[in-house]
Formats: C-alpha cells, sequence, structure tokens
C-alpha cells in the first residue's frame, strides 16, 4: 500500500519505471560518436599542415639569428617542416583508417 | 584635398566600426612592472568574468546535492560526466588523475567563448596569446607527464620503432617538429575560428546597418550565423579538450 | 600612395588566393558526396581521403592568410 505522502526518492522510482515500459524511441544506440569523432578530426586536420610548418619556420628565423646562417636555415626548417605537416595529416588519416576498418571487421564478424 | 579625404575616412570609421574593432584592447588600470605592461584590459575583465561566472554556476548548481537533481545540478553533472568518459575513452584508465586539469581547461575555455557571444561582450579567446598561452600550459604539462612518467625512455618518442638507424638523423629532427608544432596548431585552431567567427557576425551587422531598409536580410543570416556560432563555440572547447586528451595518451603510452 | 594604404590593397590582393581555394574545397566535397551517393558503404574508407584532399587545400588558404597578416601588421 502507498503511503499518502511519497518522498521524493520515491516519486522518482515510479517515473523510472513508467519510463521503463515506454516504447523506446530510438531502438539502436545513437550513432554520434562517430560523427564527433569526425567533426573533430575535420578541425584538426586543417591547421595540423600550417602549423607545423610555421613552428619550424619561427625554429629557423631564430636559428639564423644566433648562427647567423641567412638563408639556410630557414629553408632546411621549412622543408623539414612540410614534411612534419605531412607526417602529421598521414597519422591522423590512418588512425581514422585503422578505426573504421576495426569497426568494420566487428560489424561483419556479428553479422557471421 | 589630402587632409580632406583623410577627415572623411575619419569621419567613416567613427561612424561606422571596422569589424576588427571589437578585438581591440584598451588598458582601464595601466600597470607597469619594469619594463613590462602588465595593466589590467579589458580582456582581462573577461578572464576574471569567466572564472566569476564558472564558479558561481558551480557553487549555485551544487551547493545543496539532492538525489533528484535540479536543472541546474543535472547541467553540472552532465558536464562532467561528458569530460570524465571522453577523457576515460581517450587517455584509459591512467589518465584519470589528470581530470582536473582537463576539466578546469574545458569549462574556461568554454565559459569565454560562451560568454563572447553575449551583444558587447568581449571574446578572450579570440586573442591568439591568450589561445597560445593556454596551448603551452597543456604543452608544458604533457611533456612533465611524459618525463616524469618515463625518465629516459621519453627519448624513444622521437624513435619510432621499426625505422633504420640510418635514418635518425633525418627522422628525429622531424619529430621533434611535429612535436613542436602541437601548441601552434591547438591555438592557431581555437584563435582563428573565434575571430573569423566574430568578424563574421560583425560584418554582416554592418551591412544591416548600412542597408536600411534591405538590412533585414543581412540581419536573419546573422541570426542564423549566431546560431551556428554557439555551435562553434561549444565545438571549438571539446575540440580543445580531446586533443589535449590525445596527447595525455600519448605521453602515459608513449604511442 | 600612402604606405598604408598600399599595405591594405597588398593585403586585399593576397587573399585572392581564397577564391582557388573555394573551387577547390568545393570540387573535393562535390566528389567526396557523389561518391558515397554511388557507394555508401564505402563512406568509412572514402571519408579520410576527402580529409586530406580538404587539409591540404585549407592549407593553401591559411598560407595566404597569414600572408595577408604579415603585409598588414609587419
Amino acid at each position: 500500500m502507498k503511503n499518502q505522502n511519497p518522498t521524493e526518492e520515491e516519486v522518482l522510482s515510479e517515473k523510472i519505471a513508467l519510463f521503463r515500459k515506454k516504447p523506446v524511441l530510438f531502438p539502436q544506440k545513437f550513432s554520434q560518436d562517430t560523427g564527433k569523432k569526425q567533426a573533430v578530426s575535420f578541425f584538426r586536420v586543417g591547421s595540423e599542415f600550417v602549423s607545423a610548418i610555421i613552428a619550424s619556420v619561427l625554429l629557423g628565423l631564430g636559428v639564423d639569428a644566433i648562427f647567423e646562417t641567412q638563408p639556410f636555415g630557414i629553408l632546411g626548417f621549412f622543408i623539414m617542416g612540410s614534411i612534419a605537416g605531412f607526417l602529421n595529416i598521414f597519422r591522423i588519416l590512418r588512425k581514422m583508417n585503422d578505426e573504421s576498418a576495426s569497426k568494420t571487421e566487428n560489424e561483419t564478424d556479428a553479422h557471421l | 584635398m589630402h587632409a580632406d579625404t583623410q577627415n572623411l575616412s575619419t569621419k567613416a570609421s567613427q561612424k561606422i566600426h571596422s569589424p576588427l574593432h571589437q578585438f581591440e584592447i584598451k588598458a582601464l588600470m595601466p600597470l607597469h612592472i619594469g619594463k613590462y605592461d602588465v595593466s589590467f584590459t579589458n580582456a582581462s575583465v573577461f578572464m576574471v568574468l569567466t572564472v566569476l561566472f564558472i564558479l558561481i554556476f558551480f557553487t549555485g548548481a551544487l551547493h545543496k546535492k539532492r538525489i533528484i537533481p535540479t536543472k541546474f545540478q543535472l547541467m553540472a553533472e552532465m558536464l562532467y560526466g561528458f569530460v570524465a568518459q571522453q577523457l576515460e575513452e581517450t587517455a584509459g584508465k591512467e589518465g584519470k588523475i589528470y581530470f582536473p586539469f582537463v576539466f578546469s581547461l574545458f569549462l574556461f575555455i568554454l565559459g569565454a567563448n560562451l560568454l563572447g557571444m553575449v551583444p558587447y561582450a568581449y571574446t578572450v579567446t579570440s586573442q591568439i596569446i591568450v589561445t597560445f598561452s593556454l596551448a603551452m600550459l597543456v604543452f608544458v604539462v604533457i611533456t612533465c607527464v611524459g618525463i616524469l612518467r618515463h625518465g629516459r625512455d621519453f627519448i624513444t618518442y622521437f624513435m619510432p620503432s621499426g625505422v633504420p638507424k640510418v635514418l635518425f638523423p633525418l627522422i628525429v629532427p622531424i619529430e621533434l617538429i611535429s612535436y613542436l608544432s602541437r601548441p601552434v596548431s591547438l591555438s592557431i585552431r581555437l584563435f582563428a575560428n573565434m575571430m573569423a567567427g566574430h568578424t563574421m557576425l560583425k560584418v554582416f551587422a554592418i551591412f544591416t546597418v548600412v542597408m536600411g531598409m534591405w538590412g533585414v536580410a543581412p540581419l536573419v543570416l546573422n541570426i542564423v550565423l549566431t546560431v551556428f556560432e554557439i555551435m562553434v563555440a561549444i565545438l571549438q572547447a571539446y575540440v580543445f579538450t580531446i586533443l589535449t586528451c590525445i596527447y595525455l595518451h600519448d605521453a602515459i603510452h608513449l604511442h | 600612395m600612402d604606405v598604408q594604404a598600399a599595405k591594405m590593397i597588398g593585403a586585399g590582393l593576397a587573399v585572392v588566393a581564397l577564391m582557388g581555394v573555394g573551387i577547390g574545397i568545393g570540387n573535393i566535397f562535390s566528389s567526396l558526396i557523389s561518391a558515397i551517393a554511388r557507394n555508401p558503404s564505402a563512406r568509412d574508407q572514402l571519408f579520410p581521403i576527402g580529409l586530406l584532399g580538404f587539409a591540404l587545400t585549407e592549407a593553401v588558404a591559411l598560407f595566404a592568410l597569414l600572408i595577408a597578416f604579415l603585409i598588414l601588421f609587419l
């Protein structure tokens, strides 16, 4: 028998029980997770290439100023910076590829 | 003639501010220590306001903890749970002890971005020096974590396995530059997104003022852009935190 | 001509590069969309490749922006 003044906890558990009985709105788990990850890598990839070059060019300017090797420091560091930028992007994309590959593998396993 | 045109241009600029005017820093309390200018500026005001806002929100939401949460308590708990989940997913179980750092970083950036969306407010994160300081903080913390956890083995982070030793003089500097580019990319991403968004909003606001009756069209666009900007503000705070978590993972596990 | 005015014109000209970037990014995403529409199951493999193209094109935009800022403020 229910008492006249149900406490807050009882009201909440009743609500939870009601909610559990309701038909489920989203039967599958949201695939929001991949969307979020794609958004992150989308924003990541855009600036990664340039930032490597900026960092290396600043380093090259510093080296030039200290050792007075006028054009060579900035040239060498620029080339290395662009290689590092490519490396950055390739790492991100390889990671994405690996993740998607493992995901599809799991899915096919589940189907079999 | 020359003075005339100058006069005209200053008049015009007085009537309509340039879209970059909103990023101007004004010293409210001039203060110099030695040769350094450490004045209390309008940017500092909004940083203090951001921190105060976060403090008030969390103390207000959590001062009376209840089993059935109020709306504010629910929001605070959701923020906490969200960041905790992301941290555990990306950095693993060992990353959990760095939760206070990551959470306060997330809250500060989110608060600053959202506070910047209030009209007449100053967007702190649209200054590259602020975002660069935040990124340098992350960089220093992560390097310290890596060195403290692994000691001398941290150097192997710059020597990828499976590469012949002959190539090391070429690979190590590249890895080093790639490591050093992290704070740059973190800071530039946040700064560029916030600054571009706010400049765009201001440009369309100027269109609204100039076009008179036809200004309704840019006004509608501006409303849409405001929603978009709020989304970008939240997303950028999220991206910054996620990247901090990824870097933490790299520092803890060394690849 | 004023040096300041020349600087502003130069910065404006530097960002003309964004025209090509706009065309390029539009091209990349239009091809990505049509590729995914033809073969939706290849979405996860195609997205990183599209992102690579986007990143390299975006880099050109950021370089132009950088040059414009250098002209304006240095």
